[in-house]
């Protein structure tokens, strides 16, 4: 039976069944997309696609020992799926996944109170890598008036500490620190906020990370039992129905504000930088407006042998064209 | 796009529609004047894309009207690379045709590449992408005449398709290592666009399942001896599955990470 089962899994008829398996599981991950239904949910992506990859290694293990493969090219290429599949595990075990969100200006420690999100929270210590940075500036730049970006770079200098290289951090990537891999991959726009009391005295100025960008994206954010409902023209012009952005870019903006109380609004209208606006006993004003950077944070010792594992596939295939060395007479 | 720009585009789909029309009423065009038409095309589409790269600033490969001038180009460059015979022609050249025609339902406008496709991985990523798409047209082009050559390879001897089907499988070889190599770059490109090499995202599971439908025919042949017939069958639903997979994405109303609309979309 143990025979059978090895002679079945290293068998011609699985390999091509497998084959068509795997296109049919892809097709129909198509069809849920078209559906609207995201992976990864488990049901829908490991189940299957354990289903087929246990029984793909099997057939390409046994092959590979019964010499099913002619040619040594195609030796290469189907041992590279091995390497891949070390890669993916050691990924499993001992990526690190982290995202930070910063403003201009602002430092980051690596410190798990640092990080928004991370990917594995009990694991930190052991496989968060050691990473500090200054945010100092955001430098966006659109074509035209569109939201169309042709740059968005974030000047950074490391280590916190100490602040002595510069580097870039960009959307593909760009910035290695200590094996991190660091990119940004959300960005937006962050008024400061100055309360004040009745004498003019400053309370509190805090810079608000808020989703405002596009310019004419609305947000909230509460203070007390006030909700303040707020859009940005960043580049406005004053038209017939009111105003507009003539760009993307940051220049005399203002501020669309809404102020809701227990649910009544209670205000609403045009505030430019500086403008203040009563809520009770205290005034609030939006003095400046900064850029804030969504950044992600990864150290991944698998994915280095998942690209040795690709290269080792090229390799293969190319060997296996353009220089065919059967090992033995072709069998077909 | 520029009046020089619309010139140029314009010649290459009027010179290419006479030559299929050509190609489809002659049967025995010479070898020299089939090579110095292609040429001629090949010529003019190719300083019609250098123009577009000098005004724009990159390579044709942002957006569907981008990637038809591309694949179509490739097409070309491939009939004069290993099409010397003139044997693929009369399928080859009218897929270059309806591939430009596509591309002109599109925005036309040449604009500068959003940050993400700023990369010369990319332009790897996409010279491959298109290396692949001709290979593979070549695949089905030598499929459809070893399956017809009573209709579409008339004139063609017992001989000359034995070799047609060795060279359908070859080029279905080719297609298979360039579409490899393709996947590759766009797989380090995720990792710094992304932070990984694989995404969920309906570009890459449509190229699982391109790549699975080649690989069938190319292990039936190795492992089972599987003959002409039979690959074309397989090489053709490749073929059709790979134009639909991909031409067709951008008809489908989710967001993908690849971009195939040059006009930006919220989702």
């Amino acid at each position: 039976m143990f025979k059978g089962i090895i002679r079945f899994l290293g068998s011609r008829q699985l390999t091509i069944g497998l084959l068509i398996a795997g296109a049919i599981y892809f097709f129909y991950l198509t069809i849920l997309w078209f559906l609207n239904m995201r992976p990864p949910a488990h049901f829908m992506v490991w189940f299957p696609l354990l289903v087929i990859i246990i029984p793909f290694l099997a057939n390409v293990l046994i092959s590979l020992f019964t010499r099913h493969y002619v040619y040594t090219g195609n030796i290469l290429f189907h041992a590279a799926f091995f390497v891949v599949a070390i890669g993916i595990i050691i990924s499993l075990f001992y990526r690190f996944e982290g995202t930070a969100v910063l403003t201009e200006g602002g430092v980051f420690w690596g410190e798990r109170a640092n990080y928004v999100a991370v990917n594995k929270k009990e694991d930190f210590d052991r496989l968060a890598p050691k990473v500090s940075f200054k945010l100092d500036k955001i430098v966006p730049e659109y074509w035209g008036e569109r939201l169309h970006f042709t740059r968005l770079d974030g000047e950074v200098r490391y280590p916190a500490e100490t602040l002595e290289n510069k580097g870039m951090v960009r959307l593909n990537g760009g910035l290695k620190i200590n094996g991190a891999r660091i990119r940004h991959e959300g960005f937006g726009f962050a008024p400061e906020i100055l309360v004040e009391d009745l004498k003019g005295g400053a309370i509190r100025r805090q810079t608000a990370i808020m989703r405002l960008f596009p310019p004419g994206s609305e947000d909230y954010l509460e203070f007390g039992s006030y909700k303040i409902y707020m859009q940005i023209f960043s580049d406005p012009v004053e038209g017939k129905d009111g105003f507009r952005n003539r760009s993307m870019n940051l220049s005399e903006p203002i501020f669309k504000i809404k102020v809701q109380w227990m649910g009544q609004q209670i205000h609403e209208g045009i505030l430019k930088l500086g403008d203040t606006i009563r809520l009770g006993t205290v005034g609030i004003s939006f003095p400046k407006v900064k850029y804030w950077l969504q950044i992600e944070i990864v150290r991944d010792p698998g994915e280095l042998i998942v690209i040795i594992g690709f290269i080792t596939l090229i390799a293969g295939l190319f060997f296996r064209l353009f220089f065919p060395n059967p090992r033995r007479e072709k069998r077909a | 796009m520029s009046s020089t720009e619309m010139i140029l585009f314009y010649s290459t789909i009027a010179i290419a529609t006479i030559l299929s029309g050509i190609l489809f009423y002659f049967k025995n065009i010479s070898k020299k004047t089939y090579l110095l038409l292609v040429g001629i095309i090949l010529v003019i589409e190719g300083i019609f894309i250098g123009i577009r790269w000098y005004n724009t600033g990159h390579p044709p490969i942002f957006g569907t009207f981008e990637a038809t001038i591309s694949a179509s180009w490739m097409l070309l460059f491939l009939a004069v690379l290993i099409d010397r015979k003139a044997q693929f022609g009369r399928i080859v050249i009218p897929f270059v045709v309806l591939t430009l025609l596509y591309g002109v339902l599109f925005d036309k406008a040449g604009k500068p590449l959003i940050i993400s496709e700023q990369s010369y991985w990319v332009y790897f990523h996409a010279l491959f992408a298109w290396l692949a798409y001709g290979f593979y047209t070549f695949s089905f082009a030598g499929a459809v005449l070893t399956l017809g050559h009573g209709k579409w390879g008339e004139g063609y001897g017992k001989e000359i398709i034995e070799n047609i089907g060795e060279f359908t499988y070859k080029a279905l070889l080719n297609g298979f290592l360039a579409q490899t190599i393709m996947y590759v770059l766009g797989s380090y490109y995720s990792i710094r666009l992304h932070g990984n090499w694989w995404i969920w995202d309906p570009v890459e599971y449509l190229f699982v399942v391109s790549w699975c439908l080649y690989a069938i025919p190319v292990h039936g042949k190795i492992l089972y001896g599987w003959g002409g017939q039979r690959i074309a069958r397989l090489s053709i639903l490749g073929m059709v599955g790979t134009m639909f997979l991909y031409w067709s994405l951008i008809y489908l109303p989710w967001a993908t990470y690849h971009i195939f609309d040059v006009e930006i979309k919220i989702h």
